[in-house]
């Protein structure tokens, strides 16, 4: 990887688009800017960015629209950056193809730890055997779970669990996801289930279950695993 | 009349005589319908009379249009010479008012008062000449017709068909100090005509053409004596009023009008109607239901009657009671009644020993003027119905039959127990009889067992002769004794089923106006209404409501039939009308159902739809349900009136609510934002040097700012959410331990240790994720701000068969109990409050649980702190899901 990573930031706040800008070159991240809906799906097929950061209050068309018609020519991880708070809302976007949600006010700080996963996810998902993360080893391949040094015996629907979690570390994934990916779309509604499973995975992994760091509740939405630095 | 009352002929003396002590004569009119009446003929009569008490008459000017009877008048009477006036060629004479003036007599005659004067005359008109006479203390009679007062020289010319060229202004009218209507029915009028009386043969046959037509005079002759009437009618009270007398008008008169099946009475309520509008006095009709059944002519008869008492604007009343009499006198003590007017009875020969309905009224009435009016018309038939048809040939029946029993009795016992004995069992069955039938049937025994008794007992038998006159009294007895019994019977029958009428509608209507008291609801009102009236009235009931915006809504759901398209249109005629319309009434009467306006004080409610399966309603049903819906129309007036306050009372709190707002928003939105505009201007600001250390913590500050503005701005969306509305719990599994570690992850942050007591089996809850976890962010970031650092928050959660229970308990302060009761109230900030918080927290928490069907309250434990309970009693999942 010897060019930086782009990342595409369509707001039409210039303000934002501008501190954004300052954040992200810190980290030596290339910035391009878009102030609307059309001119972001342009750039995105123009600039080929690593991760797009979407306003979903955009003057032209809705953040929802841009996102599905994003989705029909690239899988680049998208940032969705929303005032809207209820669940509804980032649940439909999560669902649609959105690979993580800020509320707005967001620290800089936090934005670019989830640029970063997203980042790792678009370079490097597919060729990581080993995942480590606060304690957590998984080695994919043999199939080996360890925790704060112990060795995990994992049930196959734990275990096919955790790789569902693995797969989006980092990233908030709502129970539909994670329902449709370990017991299928016919169980997409069985919620009980995943409350179930999580609650055990963490009294395998976690060292105090009771205040989970590593499978983290996001209320009303899903679950995140905290991914590593 | 009450003796109080000054005789008007008294009062027009008296104004006569005042009026000849002041230095301005006085006017008399000779008033009439048009010409020929006979006004100057019957003011020369005056003008002798005048002269014969030695008053100083002279004649101005008398036109007597060569009419021989009048010329006559005029020997004897001193002549003023005309003043001869020459206008283009034409000689014209004229009335000389210098003349008279240098006379200067009493009393001046001046006929034509409308009368154009020729060019040149010192007045235009002649009626200035009369003023003029008047000013200098000089009596004028005059003559006018109606057609020449200037306000109704239009209503003239448009019944006539003749422009009225000359007229005189309202005020010399009503200026006269007398009006002598010199009045002449059209017929008579005619004739006179006819004779040549008023005009020569040619002429006269000429004016009967054209002006003078029967149907002109009519009315012209009903305009000149409603004038009249007034002219009294304002003289007596403005002399009544000038003089201070407190006599006669007293100041609240009511009319009341008495009426019944007649065909008259309409004529009553139109006279009754005009009486009302002169003296501008309130008016009601009065029908005395005597529980004697009427004949269908006759009940039909009624109701067109009390419906054009309504219509003509009076109020109308009906009661029960046996005698016709106290019946008015009931409504007229109730409704503070002063003047009742009845129908002059036309007196039928055989009742001229009986004393009237009138006579009684007058007897009885006490304080109450009663007027009697004469009424033209057919003679009304007593139309007193006994009973029924049907009852009646019963009646008829029984009574033979009883009578033929006792006769064959008496044939087989005759021989025991002799002929007479036979008649006293007769004579006793009539008394027994008499208990159970009227007039009629007892008559027909009576004359039949007389006649049997006569033709097959009293010797000699088979025979109608008597000897004997104790058998003829004997007969005569059974004549008397059946009409004496039958007609006590038929009274108290009729005293009977008017009680009972009487009963049954207070009864009714009682239970309508008790359903009704106590309800709360508009809706309730209506449908207790609907209810109420079906089941009183046997009839299907329909309800409309008036709409916010006025209109007419669909109707009531809890209406028992629905409305064709048609019944619609009835009700909302009724509606915008504000009168009953529909089936039994005038107005759209071919509709199926009858519509009845709902009037309230200030508006009209709505419209009830009756659907009656009668073929006609009686003045009683009628008058039974115009109570219900006046109880209904008064139910409804209250709970506007509730309503109304109650809005205004929300206006006021929500006025209140917006200032506590405004200033809480305000001062929560504003804080933070002058730390962050310092922070940054402090930062921008080149001539100051910061050291590293300052620098953090300007920037620290600036952070926690920017955190607590989110906050505000969170809690405002989120009750912005609450209020509008648009919170909709979504139901799924949550698991309540994790959702409790997430909110004190969020509200804590690790500054204060929060102890959780969470059961280590704890079910999931059915709950919207979401709202549970905010809720519970709310009360712990309340517990954790006023707990001190270093005292733990405890937060126990129990699964109780109900429901499920999260209790949060901080060792801070507390509230007070007066504080408690409030807390979740929004912008409500606690005495103890710290500063900071936005007085929604607590509330938005509330709204959330209540959302999700829990209760939330707020306790004062014992040793000190704050308890804040929430329970959920939502379905939980019955046993853990296993793999």
């Amino acid at each position: 990887m010897t060019t930086p990573p782009t990342i595409l930031v369509i707001d039409d706040e210039a303000p934002l688009r501008r501190l954004v800008r300052i954040s992200l070159e810190a980290h030596a991240w290339q910035v391009v800017e878009a102030e609307d809906g059309r001119s972001g799906l342009v750039a995105a097929a123009m600039e080929r960015p690593d991760v797009i950061l979407l306003d979903i209050g955009l003057p032209d068309l809705t953040g929802f629209e841009v996102l599905l018609r994003l989705r029909e020519f690239t899988a680049t991880p998208v940032i969705i950056i929303s005032a809207r708070g209820d669940e509804e809302a980032k649940i439909k976007l999560l669902d649609s193809g959105a690979d993580d949600y800020m509320m707005k006010p967001f620290s800089t700080s936090e934005l670019c730890a989830r640029i970063r996963v997203a980042l790792r996810h678009s370079t490097t998902a597919a060729t990581t055997t080993v995942y480590e993360a606060d304690g957590l080893r998984i080695d994919l391949t043999a199939r080996d779970v360890t925790a704060h040094g112990r060795s995990v015996a994992l049930t196959s629907t734990e275990y096919q669990l955790l790789l569902a979690f693995v797969k989006h570390a980092g990233k908030t994934i709502t129970h539909t996801q994670l329902l449709r990916d370990v017991w299928g779309p016919g169980s997409i509604n069985e919620l009980q289930y995943l409350r179930v499973f999580v609650n055990q995975l963490r009294k395998k992994l976690e060292a105090d279950p009771s205040t989970p760091s590593l499978i983290v509740t996001v209320p009303g939405v899903g679950y995140r695993l905290t991914s590593s630095h | 009349m009450t003796p109080d009352r000054p005789d008007p002929d008294q009062l027009l003396r008296s104004i006569q005589e005042a009026a000849k002590s002041g230095s301005r004569g006085t006017l008399k009119i000779f008033f009439g319908m048009c010409a020929g009446v006979g006004k100057t003929y019957t003011m020369l009569e005056a003008a002798h009379d005048a002269q014969r008490q030695g008053i100083d008459v002279v004649v101005g000017l008398v036109e007597t249009h060569g009419r021989q009877e009048t010329e006559r008048l005029l020997d004897g009477l001193p002549v003023v010479p005309r003043k001869v006036v020459e206008h283009r060629g034409t000689v014209l004479t004229e009335f000389d008012i210098d003349a008279v003036l240098s006379r200067a007599p009493q009393l001046v005659l001046v006929d034509e008062l409308a009368h154009t004067n020729a060019p040149g005359s010192r007045h235009g008109k002649r009626f200035l000449d009369v003023l003029e006479l008047l000013d200098r203390g000089i009596s004028v009679y005059t003559t006018l017709n109606v057609q020449h007062l200037e306000s109704r020289a239009d209503a003239v010319a448009q019944i006539t068909g003749f422009p009225i060229q000359e007229t005189v202004p309202d005020s010399v009218f009503d200026a006269a100090t007398e009006i002598e209507l010199i009045d002449l029915p059209a017929d008579s009028l005619l004739k006179r005509l006819h004779e040549g009386k008023v005009y020569t043969a040619a002429a006269a046959q000429r004016a009967i053409n054209n002006f003078f037509r029967k149907g002109n005079l009519t009315a012209l002759r009903e305009m000149a004596l409603r004038l009249t009437a007034e002219h009294v009618d304002v003289q007596l009270r403005s002399y009544m009023s000038s003089e201070h007398i407190a006599g006669p008008w007293r100041s609240n008169e009511r009319i009341l009008v008495a009426i019944g099946p007649a065909p008259s009475s309409a004529q009553l309520i139109r006279w009754a109607r005009r009486m009302a509008a002169m003296s501008n006095t309130e008016w009601m009709v009065a029908y005395v239901d005597t529980g004697a059944g009427h004949i269908q002519v006759d009940e039909d008869r009624i109701r067109e009657h009390l419906d054009l008492a309504r219509e003509l604007g009076a109020e109308v009343q009906t009661t029960a009671s046996a005698s016709i009499v106290q019946g008015i006198l009931d409504i007229a003590q109730r409704e503070n009644v002063t003047q009742i007017i009845v129908g002059k009875p036309k007196r039928r020969t055989w009742s001229l020993w009986r004393r009237t309905l009138v006579d009684v009224l007058i007897d009885r009435s006490g304080p109450i003027d009663v007027h009697t009016v004469r009424l033209d018309g057919p003679p009304t038939r007593r139309t007193m119905q006994t009973d029924p048809v049907q009852e009646n040939a019963r009646g008829y029946l029984s009574a033979v039959g009883v009578v033929l029993a006792i006769v064959a009795i008496g044939l087989v016992s005759v021989q025991f127990i002799g002929y007479q004995s036979i008649g006293l069992i007769l004579m006793g069955a009539m008394v027994v009889l008499g208990m159970f039938h009227d007039r009629g049937p007892l008559l027909l025994a009576a004359i039949i067992s007389a006649f049997l008794w006569n033709f097959l007992f009293i010797p000699p038998r088979f025979t109608l002769f008597i000897t004997r006159p104790e058998d003829a009294m004997m007969i005569v007895l059974y004549l008397t004794v059946a009409l004496v019994t039958g007609t006590l019977t038929m009274r108290l029958r009729q005293r009977e089923r008017s009680m009972r009428t009487r009963e049954t509608r207070t009864a009714l209507l009682f239970s309508v106006a008790k359903s009704l008291s106590e309800r709360s609801t508009m809706d309730v009102i209506v449908r207790t209404s609907v209810r109420e009236l079906a089941s009183m009235l046997q009839c299907e009931v329909a309800m409309y409501l008036r709409s916010p915006k006025g209109i007419l809504e669909e109707p009531h759901p809890s209406s028992t039939f629905t409305p064709t398209a048609k019944d619609r249109s009835v009700a909302m005629w009724s509606f915008i009308n504000n009168r009953m319309a529909g089936k039994f009434t005038d107005t759209l009467s071919s509709s199926a159902t009858m519509s009845l306006p709902i009037t309230g004080v200030n508006a009209t409610h709505g419209v009830i739809c009756f659907q009656f399966n009668d073929v006609r309603m009686s003045a009683e049903q009628q008058s039974l349900i115009e109570s219900a819906v006046r109880l209904i129309a008064l139910a409804l007036d209250r709970e506007v009136l509730v309503a109304q306050a109650a809005t205004s009372e929300v206006a006021r709190r929500s006025d209140e609510l917006r200032t506590i707002i405004l200033n809480s928003v305000s001062h929560e939105l504003r804080t933070p934002l002058a730390v962050l505009n310092a922070a940054i201007s402090t930062l921008r600001d080149e001539s100051i040097h910061l050291t590293a250390e300052q620098q953090k913590k300007i920037m620290h500050d600036a952070g926690a700012s920017t955190e607590r503005l989110s906050r505000v701005v969170d809690h405002l969306l989120n009750m912005t959410r609450l209020e509008s509305g648009n919170v909709r719990p979504l139901r799924q599994w949550c698991d309540v331990a994790d959702l409790i570690n997430s909110a004190i992850h969020i509200a804590a942050g690790g500054e204060v240790i929060v102890h959780k007591h969470i059961p280590a089996s704890l079910p999931f809850l059915q709950a919207d994720e979401g709202l549970l976890e905010q809720a519970l962010v709310n009360v712990l970031e309340n517990a954790v701000r006023y707990s001190p650092p270093d005292v733990p928050v405890n937060v126990t959660v129990a699964d109780l068969p109900e429901g499920m229970s999260i209790i949060v308990r901080d060792s801070g302060p507390g509230v007070s109990p007066d504080d408690l009761e409030h807390l979740f109230e929004k912008f409500y900030r606690a005495s103890t409050a710290k500063e900071g918080g936005t007085g929604l927290g607590l509330a938005i928490a509330k709204g959330f649980i209540e959302a999700l069907n829990g209760t939330i309250e707020a306790r004062l434990p014992q040793d000190g702190g704050l308890e804040i309970r929430i329970f959920l009693p939502l379905p939980r999942s019955t046993q853990p899901f296993t793999e």
